[in-house]
């Protein structure tokens, strides 16, 4: 027996494999789309930059000069004129080094803030069923992680177009100074190049073996912290404190079998550039007793050294991060890319002064072909009805309800609010004629209670939200909060008790004195208090506007002008409770259970 | 941990040496010219190279194993705390709140034992041996050197200052941005729904732009700083070429001094740029010790005296007396008397908020009463092993926790030890082995947060597995079944059933033929019990019984009446 859910995360696997070919240079060139609005600054920072890398590059040989030229000839105001020069160059260095340095931060964050925002408004237009479909925690992993990754490859390009241009002025310059002594030196370089390859085969096992070891580390101390009271009740925690221990341990030794990679590195590099010392020493030493060099290349190349190997060892790292970063880039633009399957067309109307007839002519719908969820649903709602929605769960009630709001486009047949069909119409303007109470109410944290009942409509007014507060009975708890309705909002209303989250969406709903209700009636236990409330404050909201309600309450059912039994993906019967009960169908029969009840 | 500032002492010598080999090389070449010396300073370059990296491989493993074991001892000692702790402080400490303590708190404290033993060292030795030297060859040189380097420092740890600040507003400001974003993603329907898009984008912009202008001033401060000490490098490099060059000209010092001078400067830059990071490094190590400590020192409210005897054969009586019990605010339950037959059932009912939840966590001794005592077979329960009580009392309640792991891993989470026959039996009863069979999934499909994700449904009768494999005397349900549709909840009913037969129970009721099968109900108000009897009993009284039931019962209908409608229905 193989397990379904297995099979599926290896297909999806595969999927993202397929698109990996598809391009690297794709990936870089629509990152340039992002550098374009900065292309004077990235100038400014080119030429910085180069300017930078000259300074670095001339300083040796300056001190080579003054050594040689002055120092050793005894030429004491030439030296102090030199000295000056030293001095000049290093302010040039060090503006050059502040303007690039933060003119790219400065670029860094502008982009970084520009794919923030495109992939902000691209998630706002997707439809639901990308929520659906995709984890909370990948979605964001993308808009913040591969955002952050993405951002490094700015940096790499700059880095490494920094570390090209000094390498070339380093060997350029010990070229010129001596090619025979620039040439011997130099022959360490591509050793340490070919060192750095082979050791980061060996060194990145390790430290991928790392990582995983402190992954589960944490997922331990996370389900033991979060589960502890369950495991305390089943007295498991001798073999769980075991089993940490042992994964602690694990992860201790892959950290020291990577320390034992990552601290070989640093001596390498010292050893090779040592090597480097030694042929400047023998060879450029015994030029300069020959008289062929002056005793300042010596100086100059050994300072040179220094700041060869910098550069290698940074060339050498940068491909890798390159490769994490436009797979990172290839993510965010595959999400940009992909299509919301709810779009306003093009010059969509604006519905207004809506009296709020509905009808659903022929609606099918399917999230899957293989699972047809609406199967041809027809359905007359008049102005200001109240239509009850019965029926076991998974036969399509909620697809119905959230069909209408346009949180999924029909598969088949049309929607229409007032004979518009809510395809032709702004989605804005359809949102403005709903009111919704789901039946898990989402609350928005650090935000006050006040601001959580006017949400996005700013232009009520403070005393429209106590109004409507206190018609559905939230004024009295609300106001016996800390700082009433300036009450911040804990994540997701946690400060608030469930009923009182409902009490709070169903103001929301009233606020908004929408002209089509969409309810959702609750069968999580709330308290029976506020049960009462909320009954109260649902017959004030039904009075006087079109309603669909999913209902599991029978004065809610009985009290509907209409009531729907949906059944399979369409409607079994329709009528009012007389009606339906003399039809002695499948109403009657879950009528007469709940009597017997 | 002595040796590893040993080796990094040696080290940072050795690392000394080749400037003034070097500085020795431009001397030799300029006075004699013997051939040979300059063989004899190559070969101590290198020879001075391959110590040093032997030390230092040495020096950085070492460390590296000082702070790693001292990371897993803390870690053992963190999560053997946190096991020894009782529910009290799981009110008291969030998830999250803990989880950052034993992560990211640990890593502070480990990366000081690392790093910042290193760095202190390094600095000291790199600094006090520079100046030895420079002071020793030419005191003017040395004075101005020594001067700059401190004033340096201490610039670079002032400016560092300023940026904790800014960075701890970034901080802030990052995480009001992934609220949003969050939020947007889990609430994304009721976004929608209300049309509040435009609304959000403000709201995601405004944030995000903070974000990044304040990240840009941060990095800008930082980018200054680390540019002006450069240059104060570079700039010290000049000054010394100037006065160096010219006392060496006048033979004050020779030029080989003046080249181990300059290439010195050099090997300065780095620690001086350290100390900064150094500061942070040991500020954010204190905070962590401190926070770890308060978890470290903490002590459990409820205490196993490990010398007490275990429970025994437990027949299951159950009795509170005169119990009064509280959070640390106001009382929760007061004087609460109550005793249970073996086998007996009592169901309590009550809002919420009325006490019922933390009566039956008295039980199991999740809590000890604040006053009163709680007895199983007439042992106190503080008087007992807690690990027996614990064996003897089993609970399912609305909340089911699922661990990484598989299905027959989570069943016998509280039995590792049962045979695969005792598992399948257990979810057989729990009703449970039929919807694994349908679902494709089988008992080694992985579950919890890294495998599949089971229904309430399946989570709940996952639940009453486990507790059938304990097979407990005593036991304590909630029997509501939220969110679940009908054929799942009659299949739950079945099993709670088949669960509670002679066995104590304590049962959170919810529904009407549950209060009917107890032999008596307890009514909760405020903390006390306000009605006790039996369902017939109570219904002919007009009191907070007849209440509660018409509220609870009267007008609601579809949680038990749609199963008929539901297994007429189409179910994937």
């Amino acid at each position: 027996m193989i397990s379904s859910a297995k099979f599926k995360l290896v297909r999806v696997r595969d999927r993202s494999d397929a698109t990996k070919g598809t391009g690297d240079v794709s990936v870089a060139l629509r990152m340039f789309g992002y550098i374009r609005p900065h292309l004077v600054r990235a100038t400014l920072i080119s030429l910085t930059l180069l300017l930078y890398t000259g300074t670095v590059v001339a300083l040796p040989k300056m001190i080579q000069i003054i050594i040689d030229d002055y120092v050793t000839v005894g030429n004491i105001s030439g030296l102090r004129l030199m000295a000056l020069g030293f001095l000049v160059i290093a302010v040039i260095q060090w503006g050059s080094d502040v303007i690039h340095k933060q003119q790219m931060a400065y670029v860094g964050q502008r982009i970084l803030l520009a794919l923030r925002m495109d992939m902000f408004t691209h998630l706002q237009k997707l439809s639901m069923s990308y929520f659906d479909q995709n984890k909370a925690g990948k979605i964001m992993s993308r808009v913040q992680d591969d955002v952050r990754q993405l951002q490094s490859l700015l940096s790499i390009v700059v880095t490494t177009l920094s570390d090209v241009l000094s390498l070339t002025g380093i060997v350029i310059m010990m070229l010129w100074m001596d090619p025979l002594l620039g040439s011997l030196t130099m022959v360490v370089g591509p050793v340490l190049v070919i060192l750095i390859v082979w050791w980061q085969k060996f060194a990145r096992k390790a430290f991928t073996r790392a990582r995983l070891a402190i992954a589960d580390v944490n997922a331990g101390l996370q389900e033991n912290i979060a589960g502890a009271k369950v495991i305390q009740s089943l007295h498991r925690e001798r073999t769980n404190i075991a089993d940490f221990r042992k994964a602690n341990r694990a992860n201790m030794d892959a950290n020291l079998e990577a320390t034992r990679y990552s601290a070989i590195l640093p001596p390498a590099v010292e050893l090779l550039s040592a090597v480097a010392l030694t042929i400047i020493v023998v060879v450029g030493g015994s030029m300069a007793i020959r008289g062929t060099v002056e005793v300042g290349v010596i100086v100059a190349f050994a300072l040179y050294v220094q700041r060869f190997f910098a550069p290698l060892q940074s060339l050498t790292g940068q491909y890798s991060s390159l490769q994490r970063a436009l797979v990172a880039g290839r993510r965010i633009f595959e999400l940009l890319d992909i299509e919301p399957e709810v779009k306003e067309k093009p010059g969509a109307i604006n519905l207004s002064n809506v009296r709020g007839e509905i009808t659903y002519e022929n609606v099918r719908f399917h999230y899957s072909p293989e699972t047809p969820v609406c199967k041809g649903i027809d359905l007359r709602i008049s102005q200001g009805e109240t239509v009850a929605l019965v029926g076991s769960t998974g036969a399509g009630k909620t697809s119905i309800a959230s069909l209408l709001m346009r949180l999924y486009d029909v598969t088949g047949g049309k929607i229409t609010i007032d004979g518009h069909d809510i395809r032709e119409v702004s989605l804005s303007s359809l949102a403005r004629q709903f009111g919704v109470v789901p039946q898990e109410p989402y609350l928005f944290s650090a935000t006050s209670v006040a601001d959580n009942i006017r949400y996005n409509r700013r232009d009520l007014s403070d005393e429209t939200i106590i109004g409507a507060a206190k018609t559905v009975g939230a004024h009295d708890f609300i106001s016996d909060l800390p700082q009433g309705y300036e009450t911040e909002m804990q994540e997701r209303g946690g400060n608030l008790s469930m009923g009182q989250r409902q009490l709070i969406s169903f103001a929301r709903a009233v606020a908004r004195d929408p002209r089509i209700l969409i309810l959702d009636e609750a069968t999580a236990n709330v308290d029976t208090e506020s049960e009462k409330m909320i009954q109260g404050a649902l017959d004030k909201l039904l009075n006087d506007r079109t309603a669909i309600v999913i209902a599991h309450r029978l004065s809610t059912i009985r009290g509907a002008d209409k009531i729907v039994v949906v059944n399979d993906g369409g409607v079994e019967e329709e009528g009012t409770d007389e009606e339906l009960t003399a039809l002695n169908g499948t109403y009657a029969k879950l009528t007469a259970t709940t009597v017997a009840v | 941990m002595s040796l590893a500032y040993l080796t990094a002492a040696a080290a940072t010598l050795l690392k000394l040496a080749i400037p003034m080999l070097l500085g020795a090389t431009v001397d030799q070449i300029l006075s004699s010219g013997d051939q040979g010396r300059l063989f004899f300073f190559a070969g101590s370059i290198l020879l001075v190279s391959v110590l040093g990296g032997a030390v230092t491989y040495g020096q950085t493993f070492l460390t590296e194993a000082v702070s790693q074991r001292a990371a897993f001892d803390l870690r053992n000692d963190i999560f053997k705390t946190l096991h020894r702790m009782s529910f009290d402080f799981y009110d008291r400490y969030q998830t999250g709140n803990l989880m950052s303590r034993a992560t990211g708190d640990v890593d502070a404290v480990r990366d000081f034992t690392s790093r910042g033993v290193l760095t202190v060292t390094t600095i000291i030795f790199t600094f006090g041996t520079v100046s030895y030297f420079m002071l020793a060859t030419d005191l003017r040189l040395g004075l101005i050197t020594l001067s700059v380097v401190p004033l340096v420092t201490g610039f670079a740890i002032a400016m560092r200052r300023r940026m904790t600040d800014l960075w701890v507003k970034v901080h802030a400001e990052t995480a009001d941005m992934t609220t949003i974003l969050q939020e947007n993603i889990a609430g994304a329907q009721a976004v929608k729904a209300m049309g509040g898009q435009k609304y959000e984008l403000n709201r995601f912009d405004g944030v995000a732009e903070s974000v990044a202008d304040d990240t840009y001033t941060t990095s800008s401060i930082s980018i200054s700083r680390r540019s002006l000490i450069m240059f104060v490098f570079t700039a010290l490099t000049g000054v010394i070429l100037l006065t160096g060059g010219t006392e060496a000209a006048t033979g004050g010092i020779t030029p080989g001094e003046l080249t181990t001078f300059v290439l010195y400067i050099g090997l300065l830059l780095s620690p001086v740029m350290g100390v900064s990071g150094l500061v942070k490094t040991f500020t954010r190590a204190y905070a962590a010790g401190a926070r770890l400590y308060e978890i470290l020192d903490a002590e459990p409210q409820v205490k196993d005296n490990r010398l007490a005897n275990p429970l025994g054969d437990v027949r299951g009586a159950v009795t509170f007396e005169n119990v009064s019990f509280s959070y640390g605010d106001g009382p929760v339950l007061q004087n609460i008397d109550l005793t249970l037959d073996p086998g007996k059932t009592v169901a309590i009912l009550g809002s919420t908020g009325s006490g019922k939840s933390s009566l039956v966590h008295l039980v199991p001794r999740f809590y000890d009463p604040t006053e009163g005592r709680v007895l199983i077979d007439g042992q106190d329960l503080r008087e007992v092993r807690l690990s027996s009580v614990r064996e003897n009392v089993g609970i399912v309640l609305q909340d089911v926790f699922v661990f990484s792991g598989t299905i027959s891993e989570n069943i016998s989470y509280g039995h590792p030890s049962a045979s695969f026959e005792d598992i399948e039996h257990a979810a057989k009863i729990a009703h449970l082995h039929d919807d694994i069979m349908e679902s494709h999934l089988d008992y080694d499909t992985i579950v919890g947060e890294r495998g599949v994700t089971l229904s309430g449904g399946q989570r709940q009768r996952l639940a009453i597995a486990r507790t059938v494999l304990m097979d407990p005397p005593i036991l304590i349900l909630d029997d509501s079944t939220s969110s679940v549709d009908t054929m799942t909840e009659e299949k739950i009913q079945q099993a709670l059933a088949d669960l509670m037969k002679n066995r104590t129970t304590f049962v959170i009721a919810h529904r009407l033929s549950t209060i009917r099968d107890a032999d008596s109900v307890i009514v909760l108000d405020q903390g006390r019990i306000v009605e006790h009897g039996t369902h017939d009993d109570l219904s002919t009284q007009n009191g907070h019984y007849r209440r509660i039931y018409d509220l609870q019962f009267g007008g609601h209908l579809v949680e038990e009446a749609s199963m008929l409608v539901g297994t007429g229905g189409s179910h994937q």
